[in-house]
């Protein structure tokens, strides 16, 4: 089913954040990325979902080759581009681009608008003079801004016009491979929905695949075709994103949805089921790395053991020591989010 | 919400400009609000619509390039806007604090975490030396980071995004100010890191009465920790109440759209927006700044100024036509 030769395929990725802050005592980091692997194809969008400091972050900037890779390979259309940006032909850096987490750290504080956008759209597109210029508004009118933004500078910018102007910036590079970390979160929901309706269109037009990083599980459930779940660093869930979000999950996954706030006539009550189990650290390498804080933890195996993955249709792995038809049968009465009050129907596509 | 608490924040006729080519163009009119001890305020609305430059006016703090026109902004008793930059110094992190939009830019890139949280305590003489880094490895644990003492030691640059966020607001929050101003304090915070951090901050609103004017886009935030939201648009506050009521009855059709625009993990997306096109500054009418993207607009109301009007206990809405739009929602959510 799916093309031989996947746009992106990460494969086995280890990334060791080094160095201690070189204050009393050296930090020993755990990996932040462990063991990683996924694919994406041309034309697909791949969410990787996970709690904060997860290593969601970490995975796009050693995509883009902005960190150092301790092992695993990152191949794009099966060439392997694992080293860092620095040794990248231009023509790769081209196909894939990383919008940051971060717009103010990466947009030039002393550049307008318009010279912003002006380095790819020269680099990348060979455009000049009036042609550029053109260029610009249409990538400024695609995120809903006018003209008017081209001679601003990044501090005379909102923070949701400032992730504007870098989304437009990386696709200014058409690139084929866009890393969209939390690219919508400065967003309100009618400016998200123009974005993501921008993502769409481009996506049907020219292929373009998406890795996207996103905390609000209501926009991946509709955009993403497939979606990761990361914990700690390690992929413990994956697949197409209609059978992750429905039973069986991983119990991850699991307190995930069950925690997503739900606008419900006035209330709304997160189930407190999200902080249960707040256990330490993991300090032992084995084992599973959500036992501390797995509220269907089985036992000392999951201390003991890393639970395999377990793969079930189309793709769809879960990586528990508990077996799949187990979990299913657990989780598909009570652990399941009630629908809100003035939800139509529950779909399942 | 006690009505009889005592006025924390009282902001009357704020009106803040950005200077631009054609003049000083205000991006923040008239607005007005208070925000009583132990109450929570939330601020509503799109992109762009001066919710940030209205956070920043409650410090007294002037973005590069701004100006107040006009307005009051009282702390207790005193006039933010009107007191000198050296008194101001002494006010923030002490008896108003404000977790910025942007964590990263407000931390110290030569740092260590753990420090700055150490310096707000000693700055405003709250501990010293061992207390401090005691107190400070407290707030870190209590913003929800897992490992406190790793947090405390690693520079901002060691951190993750919502790290980062985190310790900016152990900051804000480490000095127990009277007053805390959050601007998107929890946007790009995975669902579980947000329910613990709203967690933290309706305890100290309960315990302390801290006051709080939370901005944010989320509405589904917003519904979790305020105890009123204003909702603003192009600069204006086009409707305020409680959040139960603003949930359940909103009153202007742009909190109407609003609300039907926010997605769910339970139905797809409506393949017609409910709010259509963005808005542009460029284009505003002189009456109702709404009215080029209201469903419900009439040929007059591009012309008539729309100003708040009490419409229910509590409930203000700037819309002339609240009264004939009564249970537009129910429409507008059921069609189908
Ligand atoms: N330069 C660094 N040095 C040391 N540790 C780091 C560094 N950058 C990130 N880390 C750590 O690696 C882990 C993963 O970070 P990453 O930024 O990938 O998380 P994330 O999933 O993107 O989180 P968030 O949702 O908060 O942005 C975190 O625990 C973070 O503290
Ligand atoms: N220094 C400046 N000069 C000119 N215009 C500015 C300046 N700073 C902000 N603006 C404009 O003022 C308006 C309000 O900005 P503000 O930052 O208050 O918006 P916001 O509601 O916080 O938006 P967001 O949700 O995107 O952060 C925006 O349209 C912005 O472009
Ligand atoms: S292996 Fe054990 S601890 Fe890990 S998710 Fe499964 S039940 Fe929970
Ligand atoms: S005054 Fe007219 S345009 Fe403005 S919100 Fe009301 S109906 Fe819509
Ligand atoms: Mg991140
Ligand atoms: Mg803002």
């Amino acid at each position: 089913m799916r093309p031989e030769r996947p746009l992106l395929a990460v494969d086995d990725l280890v990334v060791v954040y080094r160095g201690g802050p070189g204050w009393l005592w050296p930090i020993r980091h755990a990996p932040a990325v462990n063991g990683v692997s996924f694919e994406i194809s041309s034309g697909e969008t791949l969410a990787l979902v996970g709690e904060s400091g997860s290593g969601k972050s970490t995975i796009a900037r050693a995509v883009e080759g902005l960190v150092r890779i301790c092992s695993g390979a990152v191949r794009l259309h099966g060439e392997n581009v694992t080293g860092p940006v620095r040794g990248r032909t231009p023509d790769t850096k081209r196909r894939i681009q990383l919008v940051f987490q971060n717009p103010d750290g990466s947009l030039n504080p002393r550049h307008s608008v318009l010279t912003i956008l002006s380095r790819p759209l020269s680099i990348f597109r060979r455009l000049r003079g009036a042609h550029l210029r053109q260029a610009a508004i249409e990538l400024l009118a695609d995120v809903q801004l006018d003209a008017s933004y081209l001679a601003r500078m990044p501090a005379q910018l909102s923070g949701g016009e400032r992730q504007r102007v870098a989304i437009a910036r990386a696709l200014a590079a058409e690139p084929e491979l866009l890393l969209c970390d939390e690219i919508l979160s400065a967003l309100d929901v009618s400016v998200q929905a123009s974005v993501i309706a921008l993502l769409r269109r481009l996506q049907r037009e020219r292929g373009l695949a998406y890795l996207f990083i996103s905390h609000d599980l209501s926009v991946v459930r509709w955009l993403a075709h497939r979606v990761a779940v990361l914990f700690r660093g390690e992929i413990c869930e994956q697949g197409r994103v209609e059978d992750v979000f429905q039973p069986p999950f991983h119990p991850y996954t699991e307190m995930l949805l069950a925690a997503v706030p739900r606008l419900d006539g006035g209330s709304m009550a997160p189930p407190p089921s999200a902080t249960t189990g707040a256990g330490p650290e993991r300090t032992r390498a084995e084992g599973c790395p959500f036992a501390g804080r797995c509220p269907r933890r089985i036992g000392p195996i999951c201390d003991a053991e890393g639970p395999p993955f377990q793969q079930l249709r189309d793709g769809h792995a879960i990586r528990c020591h508990i077996p799949a038809g187990e979990l299913a049968s657990l989780q598909t009465e009570p652990a399941m989010p009630a629908a809100p009050a003035f939800a139509a129907t529950t779909s399942s596509v | 919400m006690n009505a009889a608490a005592r006025e924390a924040l009282t902001v009357s006729g704020l009106t803040v400009a950005y200077r631009s080519d054609a003049g000083w163009l205000p991006v923040v009119e008239e607005a007005s609000f208070t925000v009583r001890e132990g109450e929570v305020l939330g601020l509503a609305g799109e992109s762009g619509c001066g919710k940030t430059t209205v956070a920043y006016a409650m410090l007294g703090e002037r973005r590069p390039g701004s100006r107040v026109m006009a307005g009051t902004v009282l702390l207790e008793s005193q006039d933010v806007l009107a007191m000198p930059e050296r008194d101001l110094q002494l006010l923030r992190g002490a008896r108003i604090s404000m977790v910025p939009q942007n964590p990263a830019t407000s931390l110290t890139p030569t740092m260590i975490c753990g420090r700055q949280v150490m310096e707000v305590l000693e700055y405003h003489r709250i501990a010293a030396g061992t207390a401090a880094r005691r107190r400070a490895l407290e707030l870190l644990e209590e913003v929800g980071l897992r490992d406190a003492p790793g947090a405390f030691a690693r520079y901002p640059h060691q951190m993750s995004g919502g790290q980062q966020q985190r310790v900016v607001i152990a900051m804000a929050l480490a000095a127990r100010p009277r007053v805390v101003v959050l601007d998107e304090p929890t946007t790009g915070l995975d669902v579980t890191t947000q329910w613990r951090i709203l967690r933290l901050l309706r305890q100290l609103r309960d315990r302390f009465g801290t006051a709080m004017l939370y901005v944010s886009h989320d509405l589904a935030a917003l519904a979790q920790i305020c105890d009123r939201i204003a909702v603003m648009y192009a600069g204006r506050i086009v409707e305020v109440a409680a959040t139960r009521v603003l949930f359940a009855a909103p009153r202007h059709p742009y909190t109407r759209a609003l609300l039907a625009a926010v997605p769910s993990l339970d139905r797809p997306p409506e393949a017609e927006p409910a709010l259509k096109g963005s808005l542009r500054r460029d284009e505003l009418p002189p009456g109702c700044p709404f009215a080029p993207r209201c469903a419900f607009a009439l040929p007059a109301c591009a012309v008539t100024p729309q100003a708040l009007v009490a419409i229910g206990v509590g409930h203000e809405a700037a819309c002339w036509r609240w009264r004939e739009l009564d249970g537009g929602l129910r429409a507008l959510a059921h069609a189908d």
